[in-house]
């Protein structure tokens, strides 16, 4: 007999001889109905900031390309001349963020198309973040072939552009929401990414900037005006 | 693995005798305990949410067979390689499979002519720890790499993880200071962070070489054929970012139906486990990568273990023990784990999650005496964020044991003897007529620090000079 | 009172019987001081939890289906310990008992109280109007605590007690480190938690340690005097008694 087999007989003859063990009474109180005041954008912004600073992450509210390309370009000059993550991302394209880092003069590889080895030593990566979760600031990266994992991982730090109506006051509703949105979650793999990564394996001593990135930045922009 | 009467006492005398330890547990303990109070303290449906979270995981037991029959055929409809396995054993085997395979055709000699072993890289996980993989994989010509820090410390060391969300709880940072001298040959040091910087390092050139993941599994869900991890570090998305073949190992018992129950679950085990509102990461294994993405698994496997669950799942009494979420809670709460630590339970499983697993999965014989090392105080069953009841499956553990193990004969008899006298108020009055000085002094003999029933620490209680049924009779007169 | 015409029963457990009558009698004093005349039944014994707690709960059936013999006639019973009060409340239903003795349970299990909670809630008494000089640290025994659910009572009713100052260390919830057969099994485990306990109790500045049981007090006084630790214990109805001069 296969181990499927043998696992799931074992299952049915121990659900068999027990069959239902649930209580009658099944009114737990229970109410998943997302947080009543985070209802307005202004209210969910604050409160992804809040949380995500909480746990060590920074953000930018930002409106319009412009402003994005105006923070970014402060942000990498500190990294001139060193390795900067750049997936081949549409929407950091549509930004103009490859031009602007052949302006600033920083060495921008693909981790699509290098070496890995190269590619870890980088001192930043930026991407896309495909959504937020505001209660927990949290950012959703979808990967796919335009969107690999590395980018947000190697280096020590990782800025992720989140597009502002991408966020989400919870993760009931974003869940309920993804797809109209435009995501589909059972598709492709994701990793839901709250704040640096981070060890308290000494001592309970919080160490941010463990296997992956010490610091993460998170620009909120809105496209145009509306 | 196996733990024996002698074991067991000599552990726990060793956890006593070792100052240093104890406070490491304590305050670790005490430490996580304080960051859960607080983020539970914020949420006011916190009660409701824990019995919504028994109630659901319940429900997905009483139908396990078709909620894993359904885990597997989505996942297997994304690309997803699912293998049941009954034990550790065919577990071992599989897994050993798929990693030789994986790195069959890559060179294992470096340039300089010395064989290299092809790497695996692990993400922490208890399950692969119950099942004895590492080892298994080295006598396979392997080099196994646990990434966590935590557990790449204890594995260094020699030592097992002695907490199931924080494997070196048990060690202070001189400790951990000392180890890396001795094991990596660095210089002394014992600032955490330098500490942790080192090891990363090391790591880092490890994830880069690593051909094959091996993650557990915290969920997987149901009805999108999803399993998952929450991890903190990073290291559980960089296993499974790198390696082209991955490996998630999950027991049974750690399916969801529905999206929706995850969600509950993830509110309930970083507040439990950490303290945080969230991990750091949740990493969804969906399906593996397409020939057109740079990084990710090509190949993702899903190991489903038994090993002992059904066993649980069997029994009316013991069942509810399959919701547990490993957060660790009980853990931290236990007045037994926070005096000993975890290595004093001589098993995978510490604490009071692993004193109802150990005779379930070993049987009763093997961990006859865990259920008995427990004061049934009940902060484990208070603290869970799935409402096992701990102490109460301890409880009846206790019954089994003495029900199918051999006693020793003097406890029989002293029992049995215990049970008539209390049994026959005859023969309980007839006993109260002895002189109650001389019943005092037979008392202090046998208790004596020298007899010690109690041991040395304490002295034993006086016999009271007129028991209360003379008391009162002097007193009230009445009696009926 | 409504409970002047009812019938009151004492179940006094094993321990107290035979080290500690005088909890027992502090717990007939109050009830006699609140117009209570409490019946003691002579032929009682054990409630059978020491057996249960070991594994012998084969031992545990009998006993338990004689306590509900004996207690089944009863409109109250009060016992000076939170324990054997869950052991009869919570855990009867465990040992597969006989139908009768089930039928008996049902009747009993909602009748049978610890001394403070049937102080605090069946006679109303919510202070103890008397004076008891000293610094008392509360320990809230695990059983009565977790399965019982008593917290203010023994609170409320010791504060109230003129020149006594309660405090509750920030370890009062948890275990003093006793179990029963388990600080028969593991002596030195159980001494090391319970002076876990004494030292945070002492370091509040407390002079006794005080809880609803006797079991857990026990082996506290065990501890603190073969340590020679500056703290004494008293069973919290022995301090209300005391403060109201029953003696
Ligand atoms: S038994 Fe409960 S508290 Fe203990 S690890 Fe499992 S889920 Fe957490």
């Amino acid at each position: 007999m296969s181990g499927r087999s043998v696992v799931l007989l074992a299952i049915q003859r121990a659900l068999q001889e027990e069959p239902n063990s649930l209580p009658k009474e099944t009114h737990t109180g229970y109410d998943r109905k997302p947080q009543p005041d985070l209802t307005g954008t202004d209210d969910i912004l604050r409160r992804f900031s809040e949380r995500l600073t909480m746990v060590g992450g920074e953000t930018h509210v930002l409106s319009g390309d412009e402003a994005v390309n105006c923070i970014l370009r402060e942000l990498i000059v500190e990294f001139k001349d060193q390795i900067v993550l750049l997936p081949a991302d549409p929407e950091l394209e549509r930004l103009g963020i490859p031009r602007l880092m052949n302006e600033v003069a920083v060495n921008r590889i693909q981790p699509e198309s290098s070496s890995l080895s190269l590619a870890a030593e980088a001192a930043m990566g930026i991407t896309t973040a495909q959504a937020g979760i505001a209660d927990t600031g949290t950012i959703v990266l979808i990967h796919s072939s335009e969107r690999g994992r590395l980018s947000a991982l190697l280096a020590p730090v990782h800025v992720a552009l989140l597009k502002k109506e991408m966020i989400f006051p919870d993760k009931i509703t974003f869940l309920a929401k993804a797809q109209q949105a435009g995501l589909d979650y059972s598709a492709t793999s994701q990793t839901w990414v709250t704040g640096p990564s981070l060890t308290a394996d000494i001592e309970k001593v919080l160490v941010r900037g463990a296997h992956g990135p010490r610091r993460v930045i998170v620009l909120i922009y809105s496209t145009d005006q509306g | 693995m196996e733990t024996t009467t002698q074991t067991l006492k000599a552990n726990i005398r060793s956890a006593l005798n070792n100052d240093r330890l104890q406070a490491a547990v304590l305050k670790a303990t005490n430490h996580s305990l304080a960051k859960r109070a607080e983020v539970v303290a914020e949420l006011p449906n916190w009660e409701a949410m824990r019995s919504e979270a028994a109630l659901r995981r319940d429900r997905t037991l009483t139908r396990l067979d078709d909620t894993l029959l359904e885990l597997e055929k989505n996942a297997t409809a994304k690309g997803i390689q699912v293998h049941w396995v009954a034990d550790g054993e065919e577990a071992n085997q599989i897994i050993g499979q798929i990693c030789r395979e994986a790195v069959s055709g890559s060179e294992t000699t470096s340039t300089k002519g010395e064989v290299v072993k092809p790497l695996i890289a692990k993400s922490k996980s208890m399950t692969t720890e119950e099942i004895g993989l590492t080892p298994f994989l080295e006598s396979l010509g392997f080099e196994v790499v646990e990434t966590d820090l935590g557990e790449y410390i204890v594995q260094i060391a020699g030592q097992a993880p002695s907490h199931i969300t924080a494997p070196a709880l048990h060690l202070s940072r001189q400790d951990v200071g000392r180890i890396f001298v001795e094991k990596l040959g660095v210089e002394y040091r014992e600032d955490p962070v330098e500490l942790i910087n080192i090891a990363r390092g090391i790591l880092r050139q490890k994830f880069l070489s690593a051909q094959v993941g091996i993650t557990g599994c915290n969920f997987a869900v149901a009805e999108t054929g999803t399993p998952l991890i929450v991890e903190n570090e990073g290291n559980g998305r960089l296993v499974s970012a790198i390696p082209r073949v991955q490996i998630a190992v999950m027991g049974i018992e750690k399916v969801v139906a529905t999206l929706d129950d995850l969600m509950l679950l993830l509110e309930l085990l970083p507040r439990s486990a950490t303290g945080q509102r969230i991990t750091g990461s949740v990493i969804f294994f969906n399906r593996p990568s397409s020939s057109r993405e740079s990084d990710g698994p090509r190949e993702l496997h899903l190991v489903i273990l038994d090993n002992g669950r059904t066993k649980a799942l069997a029994d009316p009494k013991l069942r509810a023990v399959l919701r547990c979420i490993r957060c660790g809670a009980c853990l931290n709460a236990c007045p037994i784990y926070r005096t000993t630590g975890g290595h004093a339970y001589g098993w995978t499983y510490p604490g009071p999650i692993g004193a109802v697993l150990a005779p379930v999965f070993l049987g009763l014989e093997k961990a006859k005496d865990l259920p008995f090392a427990s004061t049934l105080c009940g902060r484990c069953s208070e603290i869970c964020p799935v409402k096992i009841d701990l102490h109460h499956m301890l409880l009846h553990l206790r019954q089994e044991i003495v029900a199918a193990c051999p006693q020793p004969i003097l406890e029989k008899v002293m029992w049995q003897t215990w049970e008539t006298v209390m049994d026959h108020p005859a023969l309980n009055q007839a006993l109260a007529a002895i002189p109650r000085f001389l019943l005092h002094e037979v008392l202090r003999s046998h208790w004596s620090p020298k007899l010690p029933l109690w041991g040395r620490d304490r002295s034993s209680p006086n016999l009271a000079k007129e028991s209360f049924a003379q008391m009162f009779k002097r007193e009230f007169g009445e009696h009926k | 009172m409504a409970l002047l015409n009812s019938k009151v029963a004492l179940f006094i457990p094993c321990y107290t019987e035979q080290f500690f009558p005088e909890t027992g009698m502090a717990l007939v004093r109050l009830l006699k001081y609140f117009s209570v005349a409490p019946i003691y039944v002579s032929s009682q014994s054990c409630c059978g939890q020491p057996a249960f707690n070991s594994g012998q709960g084969r031992l545990a059936k009998p006993l338990a289906e004689r306590f509900l013999r004996l207690f089944e006639s009863y409109d109250w019973i009060v016992a000076p310990s939170g324990s054997c009060v869950s052991m009869v409340r919570n855990l009867y239903g465990e040992l597969g008992l006989s139908p009768q003795a089930l039928r008996q349970w049902e009747l009993v299990r909602d009748r049978i109280y610890e001394g403070t909670q049937f102080i605090y809630h069946q006679l109303g008494i919510h202070a103890i109007e008397g004076r008891f000089p000293g610094k008392v640290a509360l320990h809230e025994s695990c059983h009565g605590k977790r399965e019982l659910g008593i917290e203010h009572e023994p609170r409320s009713l010791l504060s109230s007690i003129t020149d006594l100052e309660l405090v509750v260390p920030p370890d009062a919830g948890e275990c003093c480190g006793f179990g029963g057969t388990f600080s028969v099994k593991f002596p030195e485990l159980s001494a090391a938690i319970g002076l876990k306990k004494l030292a945070s109790a002492i370091s509040c500045g407390a002079e006794i340690i005080t809880a609803v049981d006797d079991s857990c007090l026990m082996h506290l006084q065990g501890l603190a005097q073969r340590q020679r630790l500056n703290i004494r214990t008293m069973h919290a109805l022995v301090i209300m008694s005391k403060a109201l001069g029953l003696e």
